[in-house]
């Protein structure tokens, strides 16, 4: 643990006074603001079409989730790719990866100290937006109700989760790939494809099951096909951390959800629901994040463990 | 190095298992898929309407000797409706309310009746199916929604007759075969009216005497004799009459247009008539006067007819019927002793004085013959208020003024008078402030603007508020309007609240930087 850590504070060391991530920081910042101000407008035209008998009640919940939505959906998981990209690339090429193996540091203590240290700023970092819109919210639109503000804690706890992913996805492809460059490059790459999930994943299901255009019900084909389709279409999203963050942050900003999309219903909804039900119904999204990080760091150590040190050629 | 390859398929293949069943975990129980074959159906109240149901169990991987049994309801089924399930068992359709589908088949289908009461209304009804697995495993459960749109009987009678148009002597009377036909899918309670001119009389009469209501069942019709007597010394000409029958709630009714023509004509007969000489008006309303012309002589003759006076900035047109707005009527031809019926229509400017107006129109014959009818219209005043806001609702802070418009409009015929609102705040605290206080006048069909500052008490506990507002004048007042108030709690408080979680923020990430934003 404590080789892990001395890793994590070498590692912040070296990302804090990186441009590129105080870069980002300041676009997370801007789009706090932005989105926060957005926010404020639409709750104004809420409480217009509200007093005319039109469109829902205006909360500050919503508000809240207008404002950090793409704060949390872009700004963040980016920045989390940029705390991990070159960890270990960069060590490969240094040569601190062979300094690390022959000070005989274990491979755990290398990956844990190097997810940590991209994840602790990027968790604070989120952290610190979160309460910036939160504050901007109750002075411009007003305060929140206790409901709302543990329906916030979950949302902060499965957002810090999120990031926690994507800092791990990006160690990952750290470690598969040879420079800086193509770890950022493969990073936002698969960012931008998952995230795009939705038009992928009916890509993908119309693949596996291809169903003609016109309607020929009633024969049995059709009906395995179209059965097909929806499992696929419903399983495929679990692949896509913003599919499943999305998903479940969703459902816990918007008490209006019951059980988020792609996730089986076991029981009738009954509303309104409060932020326990809403756990137990998202915990779904909750486990399969957790079970993207594991495997993302297990598969990063044993990568790291199987590929060990040429020690000829000092490349790792 | 194989060691570890090896290590590695078999920690991936295990997390990949360990995920595919967290995620699959319908894997660990059998399926079942539930379908309708309809999930919408029209009827009517009283109908019963069946739903076709089928049940496909898919059975646990490997589990050949597993059997389910369900529990059969409806949720949510509206009041006062019923539903039973029904199975076919050896040729005999059998209630059920719960089934068991065995190891040996996957398929189980049944009918779902429901029972709608006789007085539910028309609408869209939707409630649930449900099928619960006794075992409480929800994957085995099916539940879907099914639809009922209950559509309006028929409600409809009809009256008729074979002869409508009958001829009477001065003072005989004439009588009129009516029958009534219940064409409708309801029983019917028709009461019977008649509208006719003043001084007639007009019975109905039935198999036991003088009636004024029929009971009718549904595809039934009854025969009515309608008998007509006219006043002494009635003029010759045509009389119109309308007999009406309609059921109590009024959904149910005809009329049927029925003339009775006096051959004979009575003393006090004149070329040009009418039973109205004056009528009261309440506001600016288009008046029409039945006037009837009569041939006196025995040829047939041309009358033409002409406005003589009329007040400045109003119309006049002769009409057939009330209804006819498309041609006017400038000339009459009479077949001698006949008469009929035209309509004066008055139409008066777009604003007009409470006062009389007269009228007076001439009828000419081809021979020269002429008369003339003055008749009047008494234009009496109304008073009519509504009022309207921008908004229903208003959020605000403790402390703070928030301010709505409301828009007063004057619907009534007269002018109205110290126009202003009347508002009950939620508590004396409450500062109401309306600009401007009132109006002088408002004129008809005007309208004006108030605003309404309301200052909510710095001490306001947060909530929603109700506040009470109505459009008065001396005259009139409107309906109650309820306007919501969102109160918050005082902006600087919020202000101090939101500043201090940034604040923490600022001061966390001042933190991870003085620590780590320097490399060693």
């Amino acid at each position: 643990m404590g080789e892990a850590l001395a890793i994590a504070g070498n590692e912040m060391r070296m990302l804090l006074p990186s441009w590129r991530w105080n870069l980002v920081v300041a676009v997370v910042f801007v789009c706090v603001l932005a989105g926060s101000y957005q926010a404020y407008l639409t709750n104004q035209e809420q409480i217009e079409s509200y007093g005319k008998g039109e469109g829902p009640e205006p909360a500050s919940l919503a508000a809240f989730a207008s404002g950090i939505w793409l704060d949390a959906n872009a700004a963040l998981p980016i920045l989390a790719v940029i705390s991990g990209y070159d960890t270990m690339s960069r060590e490969k090429k240094t040569g601190g990866m062979q300094l690390l193996f022959s000070r005989s540091t274990s491979k755990v203590s290398i990956v844990m100290g190097k997810f940590y240290g991209g994840f602790v700023p990027t968790a604070i970092v989120s952290f610190s937006s979160m309460l910036v819109t939160s504050g901007l919210i109750v002075a411009l639109v007003g305060p929140f109700s206790s409901e709302e503000l543990y329906r916030i804690a979950a949302f902060a706890a499965v957002l810090i989760l999120y990031v926690a992913v994507w800092v791990a996805i990006s160690v990952f492809i750290s470690t598969i790939t040879g420079s800086g460059m193509s770890s950022a490059l493969a990073s936002l790459l698969l960012l931008i494809v998952l995230g795009g999930w939705s038009i992928t994943s009916v890509a993908f299901s119309n693949l596996l099951a291809p169903l003609p255009n016109f309607w020929a019900g009633g024969t049995t084909w059709y009906g395995a096909l179209s059965e097909l389709k929806v499992r696929v279409d419903e399983y495929i999203n679990w692949f896509s951390p913003p599919a499943v963050f999305a998903a479940g942050g969703g459902a816990l900003l918007n008490p209006a959800v019951d059980v988020p999309p792609f996730v089986v219903q076991s029981r009738s909804p009954i509303f309104p629901i409060d932020v326990i039900e809403t756990l137990r119904n998202i915990w779904p999204c909750i486990s399969a994040m957790t079970s993207m990080l594991t495997i993302m760091l297990i598969s990063s150590y044993v990568i790291l463990r199987t590929r060990g040190i040429d020690l000829e050629s000092g490349r790792v | 190095m194989g060691r570890a390859k090896a290590f590695a398929i078999v920690l991936t293949i295990a997390l990949a298992a360990l995920v595919s069943v967290q995620f699959n975990h319908r894997r660990a129980y059998g399926i079942t898929i539930g379908s309708p074959t309809v999930t919408g159906i029209v009827t009517k109240p009283g109908n019963k309407v069946f739903f076709s149901i089928l049940l496909n169990y898919t059975r646990p991987p490997g589990d050949i000797h597993y059997l389910i049994t369900y529990d059969l309801m409806t949720k949510n089924l509206p009041n006062g409706w019923i539903s039973r399930f029904y199975k076919m068992y050896e040729g005999n359709k059998q209630e059920i309310t719960s089934l068991t589908i065995y190891y040996t088949q996957v398929l189980a289908d049944f009918e779902l009746e429901v029972e709608v009461p006789e007085t539910e209304k028309p609408g869209h009804y939707t409630f649930l199916f449900s099928a619960e697995n006794r075992e409480k495993r929800s994957t085995e459960d099916v539940m879907f929604e099914l639809s009922v749109d209950v559509k309006a009987l028929k409600r409809e009678i009809k009256l008729s007759t074979e002869y409508p148009d009958v001829t009477v002597e001065r003072e005989g009377t004439a009588g009129f075969a009516i029958v009534l036909d219940n064409i409708g899918e309801t029983d019917e309670l028709a009461n019977l009216t008649a509208e006719f001119p003043e001084g007639w009389r007009v019975t109905f009469r039935g198999q036991s005497g003088d009636i004024f209501g029929v009971y009718l069942p549904k595809g039934q019709s009854a025969i009515i004799q309608a008998v007509v007597e006219p006043p002494e010394g009635v003029a010759a000409g045509v009389y119109d009459f309308i007999v009406r029958a309609q059921s109590s709630d009024l959904v149910a009714n005809s009329t049927l247009k029925l003339k009775v023509a006096v051959v004979k004509a009575g003393t006090a007969e004149k070329m040009l008539s009418t039973l109205y000489p004056e009528l009261n008006i309440e506001g600016a309303k288009t008046i029409f006067f039945p006037i009837t012309i009569r041939n006196l002589g025995a040829s047939s003759l041309i009358y033409r007819l002409s406005p003589l006076s009329v007040p400045s900035g109003w119309t006049v047109s002769f009409r057939t019927t009330p209804d006819d707005r498309t041609s006017s009527v400038s000339s009459i031809f009479l077949v001698g002793g006949e008469s009929s019926t035209l309509y004066l229509e008055a139409a008066p400017p777009a604003t007009v004085a409470l006062s009389t107006y007269t009228f007076t129109v001439r009828a000419t014959s081809e021979e020269g013959a002429s008369q003339d009818l003055t008749v009047a219209a008494k234009i009496t005043g109304s008073y009519e208020i509504t009022m309207d806001f921008d908004t229903l609702y208003a959020q605000t802070r403790a402390g703070e003024t928030t301010s709505v418009i409301a828009t007063v409009t004057n619907i009534g015929a007269s002018e109205l008078t110290n126009v202003s609102l009347d508002v009950s705040a939620p508590s004396a605290d409450w500062d109401v402030t309306k600009i401007p206080t009132f109006y002088d006048t408002l004129g008809p069909g005007g309208y004006a603007t108030i605003t309404l500052m309301l200052k909510v008490p710095g001490n306001a506990e947060i909530g929603d508020y109700l506040i009470g507002v109505r459009a008065t004048s001396d005259r009139a007042r409107s309906t109650q309007i309820l306007l919501r108030v969102n109160v918050q709690s005082a902006s600087i408080s919020l202000w101090v609240v939101g500043i201090a979680a940034i604040v923490i923020a600022v001061v966390m990430i001042a933190l991870v930087y003085l620590k780590f934003g320097r490399k060693r």
